[in-house]
């Protein structure tokens, strides 16, 4: 009776499953794209969003005046019809402020066909400004921006004011989506002020605008706007989102963008549809590639991809991908340990990294050699600055000539600093992150043969970061973003930061440094900064405040039939330009 | 009975406070700030070189996610500190108690605290210089006496004299004996704790501090596929482990031989294994068109305005697999038990005298004898919900279920409490449940024992 049993249930079964399976849709000649997303987006709200993930769909729905072209990587106009006029407001001194004059493109217009204009980048910069945001994040990157204004006789037309002049500053007052104010804004609450009342609200009282403020911020931080009510200027509109499972836009009938596909690659719009399918494991994602549920898989591993280069289906075939990513890993110094504060020690530690090896057996190869914050890709990556070599020997001749020798012949190397014989032994503080803990695990065996005692301690990361910000560190395993514009490197770099508390938590000092960051931070010509930022890479290789690792790849997978370019701009590709091959 | 189980029922409130506060006590206790942390970008990066965030950003955002009161109904602090030391930020709660212990008058360092904190957060005639400078609070008063002087230097400023003035003071004052004389503030019931316990109790779980839904909508929006796989997976794996361990335990022979080989060797493989095998081997044909046998893994036929009956009838297929991962690892565990149990069984006098009397084979196996090996099956019956759940979270990940698993391993990974803290509720709700659940069973099968608990 069992084995009955048993029989019937499992045919019942393989039936099931073989019905599933047959319930793939044809495809049709309107492509629908099909995207694996590895995490949620925490909301499609570009003020409030903290998530990369959102902000890669934002980008669908909604327009900056300029964005970087995922493939020239330069900041070009996209609302805007050309380039911001810049002008100093007090042209005997450039330093008190510029101000920026753009004029938005007749044609553009919101989901609802109304016409895209200064008024809702104005409300837009209004919102970042308010306190009571979930996030004000916009706010503390326009903390120099002193003023917008409307031309009353051209709604099309903007002028904004800065206190300063900055580098970062075209990238801040252009590169933000704009929202439509008649749709986030119905009651019309922020219309009777202007950007100053709003931006000075902490140092007057007015109780009438807080209240303002906040009942606005309550509005827009409620989930209808970012889950429900969204609605942009951009090639796609909002379809719907199925929590935990997918997201779905749809090209808009009349994209006015069509006309200017060629002016910037954010106003094409080849898919009819877009669908972003919430696949947490890359694994189960790959399998649904490979089944052609999907058609493109970003965020697999390196050891995933190796994997996929054996896959040879004639039926189905993948191409496969790695493009650059602006990101890096990098071991920091806390420069302000006895033992570490000799760059001799610092450069000494640096060599016994051996990172080609690194790059083969953790990322199969795919990374790149990096030898500071910027990208290998950018302008101005200082491609004749050497990296260390890997010279465990040269590593013990540098530590000896800073007065370390193993004088106790313990097998660790010694050393009396201001009267107290010291140790040459080091920690190094890693997250629970596999790529985190094997990286430190080479250093420390490295270490361990020439007589540097390194113990690894894994954290979890909030008590990795609270650690690392606090100087409670000798080493520290971390990885960052890297530049591909305008690079400021005040936080992490600049003395002013260093000490308890700074973001240059590598209490990295330096004057020649602290002198070219103030020169970087206002030369506004691309090619004198450049030059700066030359000999900024270089001061840094020769200082080696920080153990500079790799750049990884992103590692993708596609169908073949896909015809796409990769970027580097996360995450790896450009969704609305992809198109089907003929 | 009704008397044993609304007892029974009763209890549950002090378990589940009990455990309520036991997560209030380890939210607390992990490391780093939850506000700033939910200040910033949360993208898995490293890269915290956030700028200054004020206090006023801060206490806006801590009142956000309601952590702008204090954390107990009581907090010890020093007998000169002041009552509302809790509304500080952590980096202000750190620079007063570093300049307390150097030079005592908590007063002053107070009054200093404050000073510096309007720079910071209101006078926009300071320069973001000196803003970025005393945004960090750095607890040493040469350092800060140096930096103000550098700024007057250049631009006078009425406020950073004061506060220069306030800092001479202090120093002046050299180093004098601190009082640690603890004090007990008394904050009422207007607490965090508080506020959680009474929220929780009324299933208020808060919102998500990734998203800003509610959490409880979120979680039962996911738990109803997390409880659709299981329920298919225990009722399979529960009948298909008695009809296989009592035949086996009854008859043995060489069926017992063959199910208790493949038992062993289906218990001994990990889940998570088994699940990734079965999805990489099974679900495409890249190994040969017979091993496609089940279809992508996931929730793909759906539509927001289908009805959740709706989506499991489009879905049901593709649920298949997870049911058989989740149905087989249950199935292999209980069948051995409920194996060794009916062997066990078989051979006892009762057993003998029942042939004897003249009972059919079958009445003494299912009326008498499964009877009595039922007994282990009611014990595991109080944890097979919290391990189904528990099992459900590697098979939902690698699966692509929306349910409690995934949403539990995603915001573990986001560290996002809310959420943490309200499926850590439900697997409490289901063990005290199943722990009722067996509690009944036991004295519903063995009549020697008595409903009043004895």
């Amino acid at each position: 009776m069992i084995t009955r049993l048993l029989i019937v249930v499992s045919v019942a079964v393989i039936i099931s499953c073989q019905q599933g399976y047959r319930d793939i849709p044809e495809e049709e000649a309107a492509y629908n794209l099909s995207i694996r997303l590895g995490f949620e987006p925490d909301r499609i709200n570009p003020i409030l969003s903290r998530q990369v993930h959102a902000s890669q769909i934002e980008g669908m729905i909604f327009l900056p005046l300029s964005d970087y072209n995922p493939f020239s990587l330069r900041l070009e106009p996209v609302l805007i019809k050309d380039y911001p006029k810049i002008t100093a407001i007090d042209p005997a001194d450039e330093e008190k402020g510029l101000r920026y004059e753009m004029e938005i493109m007749e044609e553009a217009t919101w989901d609802d066909g109304t016409p895209v204009t200064g008024y809702d980048y104005l409300f837009t910069m209004k919102v970042a400004q308010d306190p009571y945001l979930l996030n004000t994040t916009w706010k503390n990157q326009m903390a120099h921006i002193t003023d917008v204004t409307v031309d009353p006789n051209n709604p099309k037309k903007i002028t904004v004011l800065t206190n300063n002049k900055y580098i970062l500053s075209e990238e801040v007052i252009t590169n933000n989506d704009v929202y439509p104010e008649h749709i986030y804004d119905p009651d019309q609450l922020l219309k009777p002020y202007n950007f100053q009342q709003i931006k000075n609200i902490g140092s007057q009282a007015d109780a009438d605008l807080d209240s303002t403020l906040h009942q606005f911020a309550t509005q827009f931080n409620d989930e209808k706007y970012s889950r429900e009510i969204i609605s942009g200027n951009g090639p796609y509109e909002f379809e719907e989102w199925i929590p935990k499972q997918q997201i779905i836009l749809k090209r808009k009938e009349n994209w006015w963008g069509t006309k200017f596909q060629d002016k910037h690659p954010s106003l094409q719009a080849h898919p009819a549809s877009i669908t972003y399918h919430l696949i947490p494991d890359a694994q189960t994602a790959l399998t649904s590639l490979k089944d052609q549920r999907l058609d493109l898989v970003a965020d697999i591993t390196p050891e995933q991809f190796q994997e996929l280069k054996n896959y040879n289906n004639q039926e189905h075939p993948l191409t496969l991908e790695a493009p650059d990513v602006l990101s890096y890993y990098f071991i920091a110094y806390n420069n302000d340990r006895p033992a570490l504060r000799d760059k001799r020690v610092r450069r000494a530690i640096s060599m016994l990294m051996d990172i080609e090896n690194l790059i083969d057996k953790l990322f199969y190869g795919l990374a790149t050699r990096t030898i500071g914050p910027l990208s290998p890709n950018h302008p101005a990556y200082n491609h004749d600055v050497k990296p260390v070599p890997f010279d465990p020997q040269g590593a013990l001749k540098l530590l000896a000539e800073a007065g370390w020798s193993d004088t106790n012949h313990d097998g660790i190397l010694d050393k009396t600093i201001e009267g107290i014989k010291t140790n040459l032994s080091l920690s190094i503080l890693t997250s629970r992150s596999q790529l985190s803990q094997d990286v430190a695990i080479i250093l420390k065996s490295e270490a361990e043969k020439v007589g540097i005692q390194m113990s690894i301690i894994p954290n979890d990361v909030p008590k990795l970061i609270q650690d690392t910000e606090n100087g409670d560190y000798d080493l520290s395993c971390l990885a960052s973003v890297q530049s591909i514009a305008a690079y400021d490197p005040t936080n992490f770099w600049h003395s002013e930061k260093a000490g308890p508390g700074g973001t240059n938590y590598f209490n990295f000092r330096n004057a020649e440094v602290d002198s070219l960051i103030d020169k970087i931070r206002i030369t506004l010509n691309e090619s004198e900064r450049n030059e700066l930022y030359l000999k900024f890479q270089q001061i840094l290789q020769d200082e080696q405040p920080a153990l500079f690792l790799v750049a990884p790849k992103t590692p993708l997978a596609a169908l073949k039939k896909l015809n796409f370019k990769t970027t580097t701009l996360r995450p790896g590709y450009f969704e609305n330009t992809i198109s089907i091959k003929n | 009975m009704w008397r044993f189980i609304i007892k029974r029922v009763l209890l549950i409130v002090p378990t589940i406070f009990l455990v309520l506060t036991l997560i209030f006590i380890i939210a607390k206790s992990l490391p780093g700030d939850p506000v700033l942390a939910a200040m910033r970008y949360q993208n898995n990066s490293m890269d915290f070189s956030s700028d200054m965030i004020d206090s006023r950003t801060y206490n806006i955002a801590a009142k956000n996610l309601n952590l702008d009161k204090p954390e107990f109904y009581f907090s010890i602090v020093p007998s000169n500190f002041p009552s509302d030391f809790y509304k500080l930020s952590p980096l202000q709660k750190k620079f007063m108690t570093n300049l307390f212990r150097q030079y005592g008058n908590a007063e002053l360092v107070f009054a200093l605290t404050h000073e510096i904190d309007e720079i910071v957060s209101e006078d926009f005639s300071a320069s973001e210089s000196i803003k970025s400078t005393f945004s960090r609070f750095i607890p040493d008063l040469n350092y800060l006496s140096s930096t103000i002087k550098g700024t007057l230097n250049t631009s006078p400023n009425t406020k950073l004299s004061q506060i220069l003035d306030l800092i001479q003071h202090l120093s002046g004052l050299g180093k004098r004996n601190n009082s640690y004389l603890p004090k007990i503030v008394w904050h009422g019931r207007d607490n965090q704790y508080h506020t959680w316990i009474r929220n929780a109790f009324l299933l208020n779980l808060g919102a998500s501090t990734t998203d800003g839904q509610p959490a409880l909508k979120v979680i039962f929006s996911s738990f109803r596929w997390t409880f659709i796989i299981n329920f298919f997976s225990i009722i399979i794996g529960y009948s298909l482990a008695i009809l296989i361990g009592v035949y086996a335990g009854w008859n043995k022979g060489l069926f017992d031989k063959i199910s208790s080989i493949i038992m062993y060797l289906i218990y001994s493989i990990p889940v998570f294994w088994m699940a990734t095998i079965l999805v990489v081997f099974f679900t495409t044909s890249e190994y040969g068109s017979w091993t496609n046998i089940f279809p992508s893994v996931g929730i793909w036929n759906i539509n927001s305005s289908d009805s959740f009956v709706q989506m499991i009838g489009k879905n049901f297929p593709l649920l298949v697999l997870p049911v058989f991962i989740l149905s087989t690892n249950l199935l292999a565990f209980i069948a051995r038990i409920v194996r060794n149990s009916v062997a066990e069984e078989k051979n006892k006098f009762y057993v003998r005298h029942a042939r004897t009397k003249g009972l059919s084979e079958q009445y003494i196996l299912w009326y008498h004898v499964f009877r009595n090996a039922s007994f282990p099956l009611i014990t595991l019956i109080a944890s097979v919900f919290p391990a189904a759940l528990a099992g459900s979270l590697v098979v939902e990940v690698i699966c692509n279920i929306p349910g409690t698993g995934r949403v539990l391993y995603n915001a573990i990974l986001g560290q996002d409490w809310a959420i943490v803290n309200g499926i850590v509720m439900i697997y409490t709700l289901l063990t005290v449940t199943g722990l009722l659940i067996s509690d009944i069973l036991y004295r519903w099968v063995d009549p020697r024992l008595k409903w009043d608990g004895a």
